[in-house]
């Protein structure tokens, strides 16, 4: 199984829960008083908000993904689908797991919001 | 009228399944070209030497030097924004500044860089690479050194070679006498690390010791190399002239070509500078430059220029004006040879573009009286301007008033003219022997023009101040102007004859509240003077005159100025009366009334010929004109400063200096002058301008055909459109759009770098923000509107000068919308119509992406603030030739901008629009030919009837599916069910106004008086007819009159006849008839007295004498007997006016339903003349006002075929009948859905019910 990456960092554990990853069709159906319209606005990527999830990750890992956040800027996201995305960090938050010392080793329910500016290739 | 859509395009509107898409451009009414510019940021240092590239990955990069030290400004790869980043810190060369730079792309995308450093000593060239965005990838490093006692460097410039760079660059060899300049050139690899030793190019035929500077290198796609580069191609000590040359290399820069000259400035007015090269993706390029102007100039065969039929176009010049407020020169011309000083013209000249904008003349339109040209004699005196205003006085003291903003003129004619067809039109004063001449002043803060009049004859040696209210119309009755008094006629301070033949000039302080009026002297024994009043009281406040104040010049000053208590004045010597010391210029201080006198320095001579002064530069100097030039004297430090041909390259075309007026603008250092005013004046007659300080500059730009491997040269235009750039540098991107940078030189000398690029017209879609509208609103008789808002709002803010987009929605710009339909893979598009940028909206905030909000209209939503004065009178015109003259003249639109239809109901207009608006101008036409304006989506404007019985436009009701709502609704109708039209015809009716006092006369009877008669004309011109009059007796001869009372009898007093032609009556006066008594009395008093005379016996003698005086009483009281009358005359004025019609169209239906309660609505038309037409606008209003009450609303499925005026047809959503709908408003939306929301692609309609 590909190992995902982010920017420079290539994830030490895959998430244990991803959304799926295909383009939206931007539909709008107009119900009018004889029947029924379709407008469809085209197909994209772009926009797309993609939650990635760990139950469990090593502290290590939890830091590199901070400082990922912390570079604010636009990121390569290669999920290992094929594709590569140009994306934003839109959120990363996550809990103690046993306790907040600096010396402990891991960190539970970590969720990243990303979300894709366009199809990079 | 719906719009005819492409086939394709309509099949798909008509369908099921859509693909919306919407397009949105920015463009401009204006033309790209000329650059206005945009600033970078708003420091305060100085910004120099841009010297700019594309890069291969789209940015745009430009070196430029700040504080000494080197910059690079850049953008991202789609040119959206700037940025800017030092390359290079001058602490690192301790001493030495950056002073020039240049750059190009290497083979690895980096950026070479090599830049003139200089110290007080040394010149350096470095070269140095950096990335394309300014990261330095290899330091600076030195090329040579140039010790500047030797040599001294200048403008360097680098391109590309078969085996790496070229670099070109002045090198001055100050060690040569005289100087040597040279243009040199080294050779680099392709690492542009190694530089190979300096040698000089040869330029054959370009002498040595000439400046040759500013070289730009270009290498084009067929590999020849061409350096341009300025040189200064002919001086005469100090005038210096440079035009562009070129050489080429076929060699990569081994040998050259003979150097050919790329510009041809002929004269010393102005010079080419500082090219710089691009070359487009076709191969053909533009050489743009500086043209380095010392002097503007505008004479007769400048485009503008106008002169009246059979009049001389010599551009004699009488009197200039500078308006700061709008930034315009008024020159008055006149003072043609062979027409003794006839008003001839009147130019306004934009300063900014140097263009005549208007020019007046007599037979234009407006124009003036024919007295004021040839053969009238009626000389222009003086002339004073003011904001929109100018005012000329001819010696006949006639004034034209002009209103350049509204192009009017008012004549104000203080006597009557038989000859010229005119009559007195003031009140308030009459004209005397000490009118004889008169000076004016416009103060436009007070709307005042002052009159000084002022006498020369020894019985009338007199002044006066008056004013007129120039915001002030004419009496409607009287139709005169009235002329109100400030200084009573007062005597000279001379006495008797001895300012016999003089001049005056007059002066306002508005500041320190005085008026100065200086009169000089001319011929022997005349004495002058200058007299100070208070403006606000009239109150006299200083006279200076030889005989009170012995240090004053026996002849007066002239021209003279007041500031700060000090008068400044000219002098003009004559000798004979001791007063040696007397010239130039005198200043008086009027708290010690001390007398001083400074001679200009220019010369040394009697007269100086200063006039015109000024008091300029915020009090700190005095402009004059004179004989040497425009004279500057400093206040301050007491010195003088010239300029003139001496200084001023190319000021005129001869060597003579004289210049008797000029203007000045203050924020500039622009001074208009010329000197051109006497007759037969043989010398240049061009006006002209030129700057103190800075320089007026402007970019040009040659563009070149690539033909054959040579290129054809076209001709020059203007790059920029504002004066006081320099060192501009210009690059072609890959789609053509050409990008400039300069440096620009505000009026403090500041320099601050300037962008601009063509083609501005950026598709902007992208940036529309999903789950927002795009909305487009049409509603007959409102102006259209566009709505939306984008993301990004920190490129589109206009107050983000870093970027590049911040230009695009300023107000005024262009909005093109678009809409259409993706059909199978391609776009189809449909125009939606131009709006114009009204207002933008962001809000920044942390929380927040930045969206803008942008609202535009269509053109003519600027046309309800357009003033329209007053509009041609037009009689018996067709419509389409009105709007032809409202829309070019007025709206300022072209020919292919607006289609007026031929109109069914169209007749020929008799009309003229006076003090209205343009959007009401087109609201009468549209009342009355029952049409709305409507812009439509091709961009022209056109008027559509409202045709209620037009043919269904678009028929839905087997498309059932379009229509998402319905929705009846007739809130806003009104009961209204009766119109009446009202208009005046073309024929004229007699009608009598109501009885008022036409006139009076009053005087005396005596004894001699039977009867008299008197003739009683009810105007002063004999021309007013008045019906009906009546004598109304104020004072009768029987009242208390010794006349009646002494003797009795009864006198009589009647209108005992009126004229034919009603302009006058005959009052007659009969009185009792006493002559019989005075005889009577007279020859009791003969014959008493003879027998008194010859009287012996008392008694008798007694008697007789007795009886003599008691006739010679009887007789005094006879002949002193008199009687006073006094009498009004009342009658009833006769006027014409024009015959009213009206007609009147019902709702019957509505009025039945009330009960037969009519309820009606009246209104004038001024564009009806008869029943019919009448007739014809109320049956429109009653269809339109029946129609608003069956109004209903619905969205449907946009469709792009619909838009207002149609009539589409509908099926009722429940009873499924047919609806005709009249298509009143329509309001389009698309909206791009989120991902997860709502999208939009619909018509909203309000209709009327047919």
């Amino acid at each position: 199984m590909a190992t995902m990456s982010l920017g420079t960092y290539t994830f030490a554990h895959n998430p244990s829960d991803m959304t799926m990853l295909k383009p939206r069709r931007i539909i709008h159906p107009a119900e009018t008083i004889g029947g029924v319209e379709f407008f469809s606005f085209g197909v994209f990527y772009a926009g797309q908000k993609v939650t990635v999830k760990w139950n469990y990750c090593p502290v290590a890992v939890w830091l590199e993904l901070v400082s990922l956040e912390d570079d604010d800027a636009s990121k390569v996201f290669t999920p290992g689908d094929g594709h590569t995305y140009n994306v934003q960090i839109l959120s990363l938050n996550g809990e103690y797991f046993a306790d907040t010392d600096t010396g402990a080793t891991w960190r539970k329910n970590v969720e990243m919001v990303l979300m894709i500016e366009s199809l990079a290739s | 009228m719906s719009v005819t859509l492409d086939a394709t395009l309509k099949s798909a509107l008509d369908g099921l399944n859509h693909h919306p898409i919407c397009k949105i451009v920015s463009t401009s009414l204006a033309s790209d070209i000329p650059f206005d510019g945009q600033l970078f940021n708003s420091q305060t240092a100085d910004e120099t030497d841009p010297d700019m590239l594309v890069h291969s990955t789209g940015r745009l990069a430009s070196t430029f030097v700040r504080s000494g030290d080197l910059y690079l400004m850049y953008s991202d790869e789609a040119r959206t924004t700037w940025y800017e980043v030092r390359i290079f810190d001058n602490a690192g060369i301790s001493g030495f500044s950056v002073i020039n730079a240049s750059l190009i792309e290497l083979s690895n995308a980096n950026i070479g860089v090599v830049f003139l450093a200089r110290s007080a000593t040394y010149d350096r060239l470095y070269s140095m690479i950096i990335g394309p965005i300014g990261t330095v990838v290899s330091a600076a490093s030195q090329i040579v050194q140039e010790t500047l006692t030797s040599v001294s460097l200048g403008a360097l410039s680098l391109c590309e070679t078969a085996t790496g760079f070229l670099l070109a660059y002045k090198y001055r060899d100050v060690a040569a006498s005289p100087d040597n300049y040279y243009l040199y050139k080294r050779t680099c690899n392709t690492s542009f690390a190694s530089w190979s030793s300096a040698s000089s190019i040869t330029l054959t035929g370009l002498i040595s010791t000439r400046d040759k500077d500013h070289p730009e290198l270009f290498r084009n796609q067929a590999g020849a190399i061409y350096l341009f580069f300025d040189y200064l191609d002919d001086y005469v000590d100090p005038n210096e002239r440079r035009n562009i040359f070129y050489v080429i290399s076929s060699d990569e820069g081994a040998t050259w070509t003979i150097p050919a000259a790329l510009t041809s400035y002929g004269d010393f007015s102005a010079s080419a500078v500082s090219p710089s090269v691009s070359e487009k993706t076709n191969g053909d390029i533009v050489i743009a430059y500086h043209a380095q102007i010392s002097v503007l100039k505008i004479g007769s065969s400048t485009t503008g220029y106008c002169t009246s039929s059979g009049e001389t176009t010599d551009n004699h010049i009488t009197d200039i004006f500078y308006i700061a407020s709008s930034n315009k020169v008024y020159i008055v011309g006149g003072a043609a040879a062979t027409n003794t000083d006839a008003l001839l013209r009147v130019l306004v000249i934009d300063v900014a573009t140097w263009t005549i904008e208007k020019c007046y003349k007599q037979d234009g339109s407006p124009g003036w009286n024919a007295r004021w040209s040839s053969d009238g004699m009626n000389y222009t005196q003086q002339a004073t301007a003011a904001g929109d205003y100018l005012a000329i006085i001819s010696k006949s003291r006639d004034i034209i008033l002009i209103n350049t903003q509204t192009d009017t003129i008012v004549e104000y004619h203080l006597q009557s003219s038989a000859l010229y067809g005119y009559t007195k039109n003031v009140s308030g004063f009459t004209l005397g022997v000490y009118h004889d001449y008169c000076q004016i002043y416009l103060d436009a803060t007070t709307d005042r023009l002052y009159l000084f009049f002022h006498g020369e004859y020894a019985t009338a040696e007199k002044y006066q101040l008056c004013w007129i209210d120039i915001t002030e119309t004419a009496d409607p009755i009287t139709g005169l102007y009235t002329i109100h008094e400030l200084i009573a006629p007062t005597y000279y301070p001379t006495g008797g004859s001895i300012a016999y033949d003089h001049d005056a000039t007059i002066h306002f302080n508005l500041t320190e509240d005085k008026v100065v009026f200086s009169v000089r002297g001319w011929t022997a024994g005349a004495k002058g003077f200058v007299r100070v009043h208070v403006l606000s009281t009239g109150s006299l406040y200083k006279t200076y005159i030889i005989d009170t104040n012995v240090g004053f010049p026996r002849r007066g000053i002239m021209w003279t100025v007041l500031h700060n208590d000090m008068l400044y004045g000219n002098v003009e010597y004559e000798s004979g009366y001791g007063q040696e010391e007397r010239r130039g210029l005198c200043l008086i201080n009027m708290s010690s009334d001390t007398i001083t006198f400074e001679r200009p320095t220019v010369a040394t001579v009697n007269d100086y010929g200063l006039a015109d002064l000024r008091v300029v530069d915020s009090g700190i100097n005095i402009l004059m004109a004179s004989y040497y030039g425009v004279l500057f004297y400093s206040i301050v430090d007491k010195t003088w400063n010239v300029f003139n041909n001496d200084n001023v390259q190319g000021m005129f075309t001869d060597a003579e200096d004289f210049v008797p007026r000029l203007a000045y603008n203050e924020s500039t250092g622009m001074v208009f002058t010329s000197h051109c005013y006497l007759q037969s004046y043989p010398y240049d007659k061009n006006f002209i301008a030129f700057v103190t300080t800075g320089n007026m500059s402007l970019g040009k730009y040659i563009p070149a055909t690539l033909s054959g491997g040579s290129y054809s040269f076209g001709t020059e235009s203007d790059l920029h459109l504002y004066r006081g750039g320099e060192n501009l540098t210009i690059a072609y991107d890959a789609n053509n759009v050409l990008w400039n940078i300069w440096t620009q030189v505000d009026t403090s000398l500041e320099k601050s770098l300037m962008w601009d690029r063509d083609n501005f017209n950026p598709d902007i879609s992208d940036y529309i923000l999903a789950g927002s509208a795009v909305t487009l609103n049409w509603e007959v008789g409102k102006t259209a509107k566009a709505s939306f808002t984008l993301s990004r709002a920190d490129l589109f803010d206009v107050s983000n000068s870093m970027s590049i987009y911040a230009p695009i929605f300023k107000k005024g710009r262009i909005v093109e919308v678009s809409l259409g339909e993706t059909i199978g893979g391609v776009d189809y598009w449909q125009a939606q119509g131009q709006f114009v940028v009204c207002a933008t909206r962001v809000d920044y905030r942390r929380t927040a992406h930045p969206v803008i909000e942008i609202e535009s209209e269509d053109r003519s939503v600027m046309w309800s603030e357009m003033m329209v004065t007053a509009t041609t009178g037009y009689r018996n015109a067709a419509l389409s030739d009105i709007m032809d003259d409202i829309l070019q003249d007025i709206a300022g639109l072209t020919v292919a901008d607006y289609s007026i239809p031929s109109l069914t109901n169209g007749h020929t207009l008799y009309i003229q629009w006076i003090d209205t608006d343009l959007a009401a101008i087109i609201e009468d036409i549209c009342q009355h030919f029952g049409v709305f304006a409507h812009w439509q989506v091709d961009g022209t404007w056109t008027l559509v009837p409202i045709d209620l019985d037009a043919a269904v436009a678009h028929d839905y009701t087997t498309a059932q599916s379009k229509i998402l709502n319905f929705g009846p609704d007739d809130r806003y109708s009104s009961f209204i069910n009766q119109i009446r039209v009202i208009c005046e015809g073309q024929d004229f009716l007699e009608v009598l106004w109501d009885e008022e006092r036409i006139t009076q006369l009053s005087g005396v009877v005596g004894f001699w008086t039977k009867q008299e008669t008197h003739t009683v004309y009810y105007s002063d011109d004999r021309a007013r007819t008045v019906r009906y009059p009546r004598l109304d007796i104020i004072q009768s001869i029987n009242d208390f009159s010794p006349l009646i009372s002494l003797l009795g009898g009864q006198g009589d007093e009647y209108i005992q006849s009126t004229a034919e032609d009603e302009t006058y009556c005959i009052v007659k006066i009969e009185a009792p008839n006493r002559a019989i008594y005075a005889f009577a009395f007279a020859a009791a008093i003969a014959g008493f007295g003879a027998a008194a005379l010859y009287c012996e016996v008392r008694f008798y003698c007694g008697v007789s004498i007795m009886l003599t005086n008691l006739a010679l009483s009887a007789f005094i009281q006879v002949v002193t007997a008199v009687a006073n009358f006094k009498y009004d005359i009342w009658g009833q004025p006769i006027g014409h006016e024009k015959q009213t019609y009206q007609a009147t169209a019902d709702d019957t239906e509505l009025q039945q339903q009330l009960g037969g309660q009519v309820v009606s609505q009246h209104f004038n038309d001024a564009l009806s003349y008869t029943v019919a037409h009448c007739q014809m606008v109320a049956d429109q209003e009653i269809a339109v006002v029946s129609a608003q009450r069956n109004r209903i609303t619905f969205d449907k499925v946009a469709h792009l075929q619909d838009e207002i005026g149609d009539i589409i047809k509908i099926s009722h959503p429940i009873s499924s009948q047919a609806v005709d709908v009249f298509v009143a408003k329509l309001k389009r939306s698309f909206v791009r859905p989120p991902i997860g929301g709502q999208g939009q692609f619909s018509d909203g309609i309000e209709g009327w019910r047919l």
